[in-house]
């Protein structure tokens, strides 16, 4: 529990508080672990590997909000919402595993340690602002632009190994779908902005880059 | 990443309508009972034409996402 990154500084009785009332799921790559509009879904927190949150409209198409790594949560705001409805749905990315909490002890948690409740608010308040940020992604910049700020982003990556992306994933990330993904990579390419290698997208000229994601 | 990257299939997904096996250029792939496979993988291109072709998501390429050597960011 201590390895988790909102909770390293808890102290002992209340990360002792959390682990009696967590259990650990195993996940294989691509299951999904929690669907949008679930009532009562847990909370999790991932321990191991990465977890894609994302919503979809009716025709199928998703929007991936966030991909999150070992230490952070999904589905808190139900615990402490009006509403219990789980806001989106997560699928595993490559095997994973994570800390389940029942939302009545997680609340009850919060509500008898402090320490764990100021956790949380800074668990989901920093999660606010990345929505925030990419509310503006998506609605004030252009596809080129989101693009290159999610190139440029990935290319800061250094998981181990490295991530490796599908157009029509890049696509569900900045909201758009993969063929337009496939034309501006290809205009980027044209313009000397990238390299398109057999299994690479190579940034050549990053300032250019840096431009164009009005960063 | 291998040296020489390939596409994934995905054969749950495949409904083996055979638009991939039409559309690459380079005759790379291949039904085998019903599954789809890569049959001349030393001819792949990794041009994404069957990835774009597929209706069921069947066929994926993959891109690691990296800077140049020496370009700073």
């Amino acid at each position: 529990m201590r390895g988790l990154a909102p909770f390293a500084a808890l102290e002992p009785a209340a990360l002792e508080a959390l682990g009696q009332i967590s259990a650990l799921r195993r996940y294989d790559d691509g299951e999904i672990i929690l669907l949008e509009g679930d009532a009562e879904a847990p909370a999790f927190f991932v321990i191991e590997g990465a977890v894609r949150v994302y919503r979809s409209n009716l025709e199928g198409r998703e929007q991936t909000l966030i991909i999150l790594r070992p230490g952070e949560g999904m589905n808190l705001p139900a615990a402490f919402a009006d509403t219990s409805l789980a806001p989106c749905s997560a699928a595993a990315v490559g095997p994973t595993q994570a800390l389940v909490i029942g939302l009545r002890d997680l609340r009850e948690a919060a509500r008898l340690w402090p320490s764990i409740a100021l956790a949380l608010l800074r668990h989901l308040a920093n999660r606010l602002q990345h929505l925030t940020a990419l509310t503006y992604d998506l609605s004030l910049l252009s596809v080129r632009a989101r693009l290159a700020r999610f190139l440029l982003a990935q290319s800061r990556e250094t998981s181990t190994p490295p991530i490796r992306w599908t157009h029509a994933q890049i696509a569900a990330r900045i909201g758009t779908v993969r063929v337009v993904v496939s034309r501006t990579l290809s205009a980027l390419a044209e313009e000397g902005v990238l390299r398109l290698d057999r299994q690479r997208i190579e940034i050549v000229d990053p300032d250019a880059l840096e431009q164009i994601a009005e960063v | 990443m291998p040296e020489r990257a390939l596409p994934t299939l995905y054969p749950n997904r495949c409904t083996a309508c055979g638009l991939c096996l039409t559309a690459c250029p380079e005759g790379v792939l291949a039904l085998r009972q019903g599954r789809p496979v890569l049959a001349k993988p030393s001819a792949c291109t990794y041009c994404g034409i069957c990835e774009a072709v597929c209706p069921a998501e069947a066929v994926e390429l993959y891109y690691e996402i990296v800077r140049a050597p020496g370009r700073a960011l």
